[in-house]
């Protein structure tokens, strides 16, 4: 083995990385511009490499497209298994869960990611991104139900807070910036006590003593 | 004459109603499929009349994706006027302008108005709507200043507060399971009230 072929940073090589920067530089592009409006040249132009070099790192866009579908709905997966394993109260986890998963955003995607543009992915690509949104979705909404048993959440449709996360996600490309005035960590905390306080109050309010289990800050 | 204008008015009429036919059928196929992999071809399809005919009622995709970027800015001043004439504390007034905006645009512009497709808009037209937005959002601030200022709405970053209500708004459409088991309404109460909840002030409601 060469040294080249064994080339690696953090246990990943060169090519993998290079691969994640074409991965991500996409993402940026198609949240700002829109997926249709953006082309390969276009990021190949923003990473200041030609759009053959590109080529050696993915095959088209669809495939980026599918690539950055997968990876954000995987952060989410593994954001929420790192949650259920902590053993706290259902609300607690759902706070790990969803600050798990902004942090990861913006560590491996740069905070881009979660896109809607589902129609224009293969067939194939589409239904593999659809089941693993549905899976994602029931996980979340299953340790949403279990704050609601333990207590520790009032008593709510599960849909409704991961129809607004997901919202709050997508949006985040709009607000977080490496160089903006709040952090990512300062982002996903504001955004966590909103959701943590709207769990413990409202229509049908979880007791007091596991409100303020629940309840951030 | 009066003949004449009433003919007219009826011929307005109709045209009216076979735009709205149009634009109906546009945006379910927005829905189902995307803006993009939609083609104008297809609507026509969908009625059951030529590409031409459809022509007579629309310029082309971009001017029906107007529309309903328009109408949901319509939809989000109407319900921030009703909002504002109520006289409601702060916090109440913006659960009701976000409540009456989630229900109004599901009903009626099927959850399309809500879409992120700003980028497909001709600049003209994008212009235009990003101006609105920015009112709205203006609007918007005074609401929550007047709740921090009643007491309703707790002290918070006013960004951080923009931001996870636009967000966790805008985009429902994208995210919300339609067929699924919750309803529309349901749905504009569940968000506004655990948005609202989370933001309301200590010892409010």
């Amino acid at each position: 083995m060469s040294r080249w072929k064994n080339a690696s940073f953090a246990g990943r090589t060169i090519s993998e990385l290079k691969r994640a920067a074409v991965l991500r530089e996409s993402g940026r592009l198609f949240s700002r511009r829109g997926y249709h409006n953006t082309s390969l040249s276009d990021v190949a132009k923003q990473l200041g490499v030609s759009k053959g070099t590109l080529y050696n790192y993915v095959k088209d866009k669809q495939e980026i497209l599918f690539e950055i579908h997968r990876m954000a709905l995987e952060i989410g997966t593994r954001s929420l298994a790192e949650a259920e394993a902590s053993n706290e109260n259902g609300a607690q986890m759902v706070a790990a869960a969803m600050k798990g998963f902004i942090l990861s955003l913006v560590a491996e995607l740069g905070g881009y990611g979660i896109l809607s543009e589902v129609g224009a992915l293969k067939p194939d690509d589409r239904d593999q991104v659809m089941s693993l949104r549905s899976n994602f979705y029931q996980h979340f909404e299953a340790l949403v139900t279990r704050g609601i048993h333990d207590g520790s959440i009032r008593s709510i449709n599960p849909h409704v807070p991961l129809v607004a996360f997901m919202g709050v996600l997508q949006n985040l490309p709009n607000w977080y910036s490496p160089k903006g005035r709040l952090t990512a960590e300062e982002i996903a905390e504001a955004v966590v006590e909103v959701f943590m306080r709207g769990f413990a109050l409202g229509e049908h309010p979880a007791p007091p003593e596991a409100a303020r289990n629940g309840g951030a800050g | 004459m009066p003949r004449w204008d009433n003919s007219l008015r009826t011929q307005e009429e109709i045209h009216t109603l076979k735009r709205e036919a149009i634009l109906r059928a546009a945006g379910n196929l927005f829905n189902e499929k995307g803006y993009h992999n939609t083609s104008l071809e297809e609507v026509a399809k969908l009625l059951q009349i030529s590409k031409g005919t459809l022509y007579n009622y629309v310029k082309n995709k971009q001017e029906i994706l107007y529309e309903f970027y328009w109408r949901g800015q319509d939809i989000a001043d109407r319900s921030v006027d009703l909002a504002e004439k109520s006289g409601l504390n702060g916090a109440g007034k913006l659960r009701m302008s976000i409540e009456t905006y989630i229900v109004e645009v599901i009903e009626n512009l099927g959850g399309y108005g809500l879409l992120a497709e700003i980028a497909a808009l001709e600049p003209g037209d994008r212009k235009a709507i990003v101006e609105r937005r920015d009112l709205l959002e203006q609007r918007y601030i005074r609401i929550i200043e007047e709740g921090v200022a009643d007491g309703s709405i707790r002290e918070i970053d006013r960004g951080m507060l923009l931001f996870t209500l636009v967000g966790a708004v805008q985009f429902i459409s994208n995210w919300y399971s339609a067929g699924g088991t919750t309803s529309e309404k349901e749905l504009a109460r569940g968000i506004a009230d655990l948005l609202l909840s989370g933001l309301a002030a200590p010892g409010q409601k």
